[in-house]
């Protein structure tokens, strides 16, 4: 009889533990295939962004259309961070490629293209958020809807109202807390990645995230006696 | 719910939040091409005052060539150079 890799202290059928055993090396075999495909498409993907940016610096718009079309919707949900307003969640998806347009001779092809669209993105936002901050446009944060929330369960909580609550607490901070928070919180990037999207270096990001904590647990406090 | 817990919890719903769908392609190329015609122009226009200068300066200059070679070319200067050489 074949000794199936199936823990001893169950005792199964060998026919059972047979097909038990070949489900785990099949669902492997379809894992490790389907990363393979992600790969692959990700690898060919690269291959066009780098086509058509060669093709956009020889001054072919429908080349620069087709870079636009493979990722607005990623430039957009970075940008969604920066302005909820839709009008100007717009106006700033554009500006960034038209910034991403005005410097395509500056990107080199070792990174994908859309890590390199991210890092102008996140310099356009930021850029917006100094502006709005110069200007004195605070954006209203309200207590009530915060007490709301926090009487509901974490898990029923609406992931746009979370969003919008979180969006108008993170804008009471200075514009360079709120970038690291968000990129580290919100869109979840860790260290490296946070250095690569803001220009930082990492040492700068992880004192700047220190920072920022401390101001936000002030901010939180602050809100805590205001409850009271 | 403490505020340190609702704000993590209000990160997690956060992350799962879909931005709004957006169509840029067509406004960008019209901004990009735009901003190239104005490029176009503002590279146009001191050609513009080059040309516009030289063309004053020119113009004087060939008032006087024509009127020039009316006279020396004209017959009654001939024939007035022709009597001062015999007188």
């Amino acid at each position: 009889m074949i000794a199936f890799p199936i823990k001893k202290s169950y005792t199964i059928h060998p026919a059972l533990s047979f097909i038990l055993y070949a489900i785990k090396v099949l669902s492997e075999k379809v894992k490790s295939a389907i990363e393979h495909i992600d790969q692959q498409a990700c690898d060919m993907e690269q291959t066009l962004d780098i086509e058509d940016v060669w093709a956009s610096r020889r001054g072919e718009p429908d080349a620069y259309k087709r870079l636009i079309e493979r990722h607005q919707q990623h430039i957009g949900k970075i940008m969604w961070r920066f302005s909820r307003d839709p009008l100007i969640h717009e106006e700033l998806v554009e500006d960034v490629f038209v910034e991403a347009y005005m410097s395509i001779r500056t990107y080199r092809e070792k990174a994908p293209f859309e890590n390199w669209l991210a890092r102008i993105a996140t310099r356009v936002g930021y850029r917006y958020w100094k502006q709005q901050a110069r200007q004195k446009k605070l954006e209203r944060f309200s207590l009530e809807e915060w007490d709301q929330l926090a009487g509901e369960a974490p898990d029923q909580i609406d992931s746009t109202r979370a969003a919008a609550t979180l969006h108008s607490l993170l804008a009471q901070l200075p514009p360079r807390d709120r970038l690291v928070l968000t990129l580290r919180y919100l869109d979840g990037c860790d260290v490296a990645r946070t250095a690569q999207r803001t220009g930082w270096t990492k040492g700068m990001v992880k004192v700047q995230t220190n920072r920022a904590k401390k101001k936000l647990e002030k901010l939180l406090s602050q809100i805590e006696r205001r409850q009271l | 719910m403490k505020n340190n817990e609702l704000f993590n919890a209000l990160v997690t719903r956060a992350a799962k939040e879909q931005s709004p769908q957006v169509n840029v392609g067509n406004k960008v190329i019209a901004a990009l091409m735009a901003r190239d015609k104005q490029l176009a122009r503002i590279w146009d226009k001191p050609l513009m005052w080059i040309a516009a200068l030289s063309s004053a300066v020119a113009v004087p200059f060939v008032t006087l060539a024509v009127f020039l070679n009316n006279i020396w070319t004209g017959p009654l200067y001939e024939i007035s150079k022709a009597i001062s050489w015999v007188m």
